[in-house]
């Protein structure tokens, strides 16, 4: 670092203003008056005499002049001088700020202390070093990386105090975001001497060093302020903390039915030198219901899992613990389930038809119900019998190809859609595009996820096929054997997904969610009139993935991570755990990455290095003792203002006295004597 | 125009704006006569000196009838001799005496200056005087000059000769560069007779050799009254901005001046110059009579009328 610095470098180009003086100059010589003269001898006389004096004084006048804007553009840019003189001068003021890592993973105890404790202790310490005048802000860097005041402090005690009552929080770190809000936090500050200390367990999670969009985002933030902040990362833990977690817990299948038997898995990831034989304990609401054993090899995973029967429908609260160590919170981890007894499904056939196969859901009703222990259970009515029928029963409602679509029905679908429930539009060719753009889709403001355009017919020997990359299910990948002849060429509305597409581009499966409830619609009738589709074995857990999706937000909505927003307000998310609120589970739990405590690489401390300018001391513990001697510098803006006043004061003392604005009258005139 | 309002200190630069210069004599030397306590008229009329015995060849008409009465005797009564007083005015036209004073601020470059040319004001002064010079039956003559003699009108004491000099005065603009001292070594071997010369000039030439030239005059007995012709600014030097001096008398000589910072130094030069012309005068015995356009032409006459009575 360069021993003279600017704060405010921009005021440089007021370095130009120095060009003001000889402008004017040169601009005054083209103004001037004409005066016819005849007493030009005398004239000649004084100009002889006086050049010599004049232009010794008109240059010295335009230098002081040029000096005193010199000194005020320098005293604007804010210098500051760092040399070994300038240290005799006294502490420099001190902008500090701290990012604070709090997220769960430094509740780390190895031994008496938690590295958090470490973590306190060092913040505290850093903050002893500062003086008056100095400014303090905290910025935790929990995920969302907020500041501790709305202010940078003046009042060091007052942070400690703030200081010493934080707690570690059940989150991950974000410690990228943490150190560009520290950075813009930085950017508003004003005195001369700007340091960032990041204080963290040095767990490499957190930083995200391998996206350089974000530190390219990051490092434009630093370089805009000034002065460069100084930028260390205090690493206060020990390098090898092993730690063993539950990193994910769940249960297939999707729907669970009460009586049938549910498959639940936990894996446990070991993020340590050594291999580790644990054992796990699975307690359903409450209760230790299985033990298992597990042999995890080091940096791997093993899963456990356990085969459950859920006598009871109704809402379950499922745990999993692999008993106490270094880390406690990771382990144990929790899962909300919902056992149904029966998912009702009602089918609104367009075309009834004898045959069940010509009608428009023989098809779906057959797949969705192989037997009789099948959890969903299909009922069809006449599309005709719809606006009559009692849909509170159901689960998610088909509308399995039909005709017309009037207001009346519509908001009685937007009441079933409203109660957190399911609708699947599957229009075929009795389909009125008009009544259903108009009654259901309303230019994309109602249920309808897109608009119908028209049907589009395929080469009979062309069929269109469904799209191989589909997204949504890829184990269903037989889709793609499926041949479409026909289908409807849909517009989707804003805010919707598109789940699916057919090989020529066009969607055919799209997803709108309207606060719990979800409204899935298809470009094909779930018949064989426009596809083969339902002669292909995948048919059946097509129809079945279509009805979980709809009936499955109670399920999804009600596992969350910590921090996620809560279902409802009655309800907080900010500790893990499971319990039951409203007659559903709901589990909160930790993320799981934080747990891998694995230490920042050389390479990745080289990269933070670049990117920041940070630096990585060793011997942090040393580190505020030796602050002291590192914060001084002058600033010199007082000096050179000062200095531009004077010389302001001189030039007008030089212009009086030289320029002799006496005026004219008391001038030293001949006194004319008559003598008479 | 009206200049009744004024009739002893006629304002210059209303006069200079008449065009006609006799009117202008007239008007100065009445209103300057009017001021006066006793007429010069009666002082200058035929004046009795003594009486002496008639001799043979003596003029009878010149005989004291009545002291014959009282005394049986012839006494011629004897006058003092008329003095005809020859005075001889020269008047500068060089360049310089076209200075009027820029236009004042805020009146536009252009616009008229509110006093007359410093040639102007001497014409108007020469004009006077010579009306007043032949009201007394002195003889007048003329020297016009710049850089040489423009013209020369003998002194003669008729008053068709005074419309001779008017008209040559109207007549004459002011042009070249000065060089008075040649012209004054030149004049002075050429009026042969003595008598009273009155210079109306700005005197700018070198103080030296004018000192030589006005030492000339005295050497060939004549009496010299110098009027010192100024204008204000030449006297004050009132100019504020930048401004670029044009020299009145050669063309292309210029000089771009930051007045403000030169005043002092011009101030000392001209009066410097000034004392030097006043001690030069003092020396020769030459009346040296400073005049300012702005200021009436009583001190001309006046000094014109003063030098007038020593002579007799």
């Amino acid at each position: 670092m360069s021993p003279i610095s600017f704060l405010n470098p921009a005021m440089l180009a007021g370095l130009a203003a120095i060009a003001a003086p000889i402008l004017l100059h040169l601009l005054n010589r083209q103004r001037f008056r004409v005066v016819p003269w005849g007493a030009m001898m005398f004239l000649r006389q004084s100009l002889k005499k006086a050049t010599r004096r004049l232009q010794f004084q008109h240059w010295l006048l335009m230098l002081v002049r040029i000096f005193i804007l010199a000194f005020l553009a320098l005293a604007l840019a804010r210098p500051l001088v760092k040399t070994a003189f300038t240290a005799y001068l006294g502490h420099s003021r001190t902008d500090l700020v701290m990012v604070l890592d709090n997220s769960f993973s430094t509740t780390y105890a190895s031994g008496d202390t938690s590295d958090f404790e470490n973590i306190r202790r060092t913040a505290l310490s850093l903050v002893d070093t500062l003086r008056q005048g100095d400014t303090v802000s905290v910025i935790v860097a929990g995920d969302t990386a907020r500041p501790l005041s709305s202010d940078p402090s003046f009042e060091l005690q007052r942070t400690k105090q703030m200081i010493a009552a934080l707690q570690p929080q059940p989150r991950p770190a974000n410690l990228l975001r943490a150190t560009e809000e520290a950075g813009a936090w930085l950017s508003k500050l004003r005195n001369p001497n700007h340091e960032i200390y990041i204080i963290t367990d040095g767990a490499s999670h957190g930083w995200n060093t391998d996206r350089a969009a974000d530190w390219e985002r990051v490092a434009a933030v630093f370089a805009k302020g000034q002065p460069k902040p100084t930028v260390r990362v205090l690493a206060v833990a020990a390098a090898e903390r092993p730690n063993v977690a539950i990193v994910d817990l769940n249960v297939q299948p999707r729907i669970i039915a009460a009586s049938s038997i549910a498959r639940i898995t936990g894996r446990i990831a070991n993020y340590s030198a050594a291999a580790r034989d644990i054992s796990t304990a699975l307690s359903i609401d409450g209760v230790q219901k299985a033990a298992k054993d597990a042999h995890i090899e080091p940096g791997d995973t093993a899963a456990v899992a356990f085969n459950i029967q859920f006598p009871e429908p109704g809402p379950h609260r499922v745990a999993l613990d692999i008993g106490a160590d270094a880390l406690p919170l990771d382990n144990r981890r929790y899962l909300a389930l919902d056992a149904v007894e029966t998912l009702p499904v009602l089918i609104a056939d367009g075309s009834p038809s004898p045959n069940a196969f010509r009608s428009g859901s023989g098809f779906l009703a057959a797949a969705l119900q192989p037997g009789d222990e099948s959890v969903v259970r299909p009922v069809v009515i006449d599309a005709h019998a719809l606006p009559s029928a009692d849909l509170s029963r159901y689960r998610v409602l088909v509308l399995a190809n039909v005709a017309r679509v009037d207001r009346a029905l519509a908001e009685k679908l937007e009441h079933f859609v409203a109660s957190g429930r399911g609708l699947l539009v599957a229009p075929g060719s009795l389909a009125e595009a008009a009544d259903y753009n108009d009654a259901l889709f309303q230019e994309g403001r109602y249920l309808l996820p897109a608009k119908l355009l028209s049907v589009v017919r395929a080469q009979p020997n062309a069929p269109n096929r469904v799209a191989a990359n589909a997204t949504w299910r890829p184990e269903l990948t037989e889709l793609t054997q499926a041949q479409v002849q026909s289908w409807w060429r849909l517009s989707p509305g804003a805010g919707t997904f598109t789940l699916a597409t057919l090989a020529n581009g066009d969607p055919l499966l799209i997803l709108r969610r309207l606060g719990d409830g979800r409204v899935l619609q298809t470009a094909l009738p779930l018949d064989n009139s426009w596809s083969d589709l339902p002669i292909h074995p995948v048919f059946v857990p097509l129809v079945h993935e279509l009805i979980y999706e709809l009936a499955i937000p109670t399920q999804a909505s009600r596992n969350l991570s910590v921090g996620e927003p809560p279902p409802s307000r009655d309800v907080k998310t900010d500790e893990p755990g499971v319990f039951t609120s409203g007659g559903h589970a709901l589990a909160i739990n930790l993320d799981p990455a934080e747990s891998d405590l694995t230490a920042l690489s050389a390479t990745q401390r080289d990269s933070i290095g670049r990117w920041l300018g940070a630096t990585f001391p060793a011997n942090w513990r040393e580190l505020p003792s030796r602050l002291g001697n590192e914060r001084f510098g002058m600033q010199l803006w007082r000096e050179l203002a000062t200095l531009a006043l004077l010389l302001a004061v001189v030039e007008t003392l030089l212009t009086s006295l030289w320029s002799a604005r006496r005026s004219p009258g008391e001038a030293a005139a001949p006194k004319m004597v008559m003598n008479r | 125009m009206t200049v009744a309002a004024s009739p002893t200190r006629l304002d210059p630069a209303a006069l200079a704006k008449l065009s006609r210069l006799e009117i202008v004599a007239r008007l100065v030397v009445e209103g300057f006569i009017s001021g006066l306590h006793k007429s010069p008229h009666k002082g200058f009329s035929v004046e009795f000196a003594e009486h002496r015995q008639y001799v043979i060849g003596d003029n009878i008409r010149d005989i004291d009838w009545k002291l014959f009465g009282k005394s049986d005797r012839f006494f011629i009564k004897q006058y003092e001799e008329e003095t005809n007083l020859r005075a001889y005015l020269l008047v500068d036209a060089s360049g310089s005496m076209n200075y009027a004073g820029p236009a004042e601020r805020g009146r536009g470059l252009h616009a008229p200056s509110p006093r007359p040319t410093k040639f102007r004001y001497a014409s108007c002064a020469a004009a006077a005087l010579s009306y007043l010079m032949l009201q007394q039956r002195d003889a007048v003559g003329l020297v016009t000059f710049d850089s040489r003699v423009r013209r020369y009108i003998p002194p003669r004491a008729k008053a068709a000769h005074l419309r001779g000099i008017f008209e040559e005065l109207d007549r004459t603009q002011p042009g070249a560069d000065t060089n008075l001292s040649s012209i004054f070594h030149d004049l002075a071997e050429r009026f042969r007779k003595r008598g009273l010369i009155i210079v109306l000039s700005d005197l700018f030439d070198d103080p030296e050799r004018l000192a030589s030239a006005l030492q000339h005059f005295r050497h060939k007995k004549h009496e010299v009254i110098v009027f010192h012709v100024l204008d204000d600014d030449e006297l004050t030097f009132p100019f504020q901005q930048l401004t670029q001096f044009e020299d009145m008398e050669t063309a292309n000589a210029r000089l771009m001046i930051e007045p403000r910072q030169l005043r002092d130094e011009y101030l000392a030069q001209i009066n410097a110059f000034i004392e030097r012309v006043r001690r030069l005068c003092w020396q020769f015995r030459i009346d040296y009579v400073p005049m300012r356009t702005s200021e009436p032409f009583d001190a001309a006459l006046a000094a014109y009328l003063a030098r007038r009575m020593e002579l007799r």
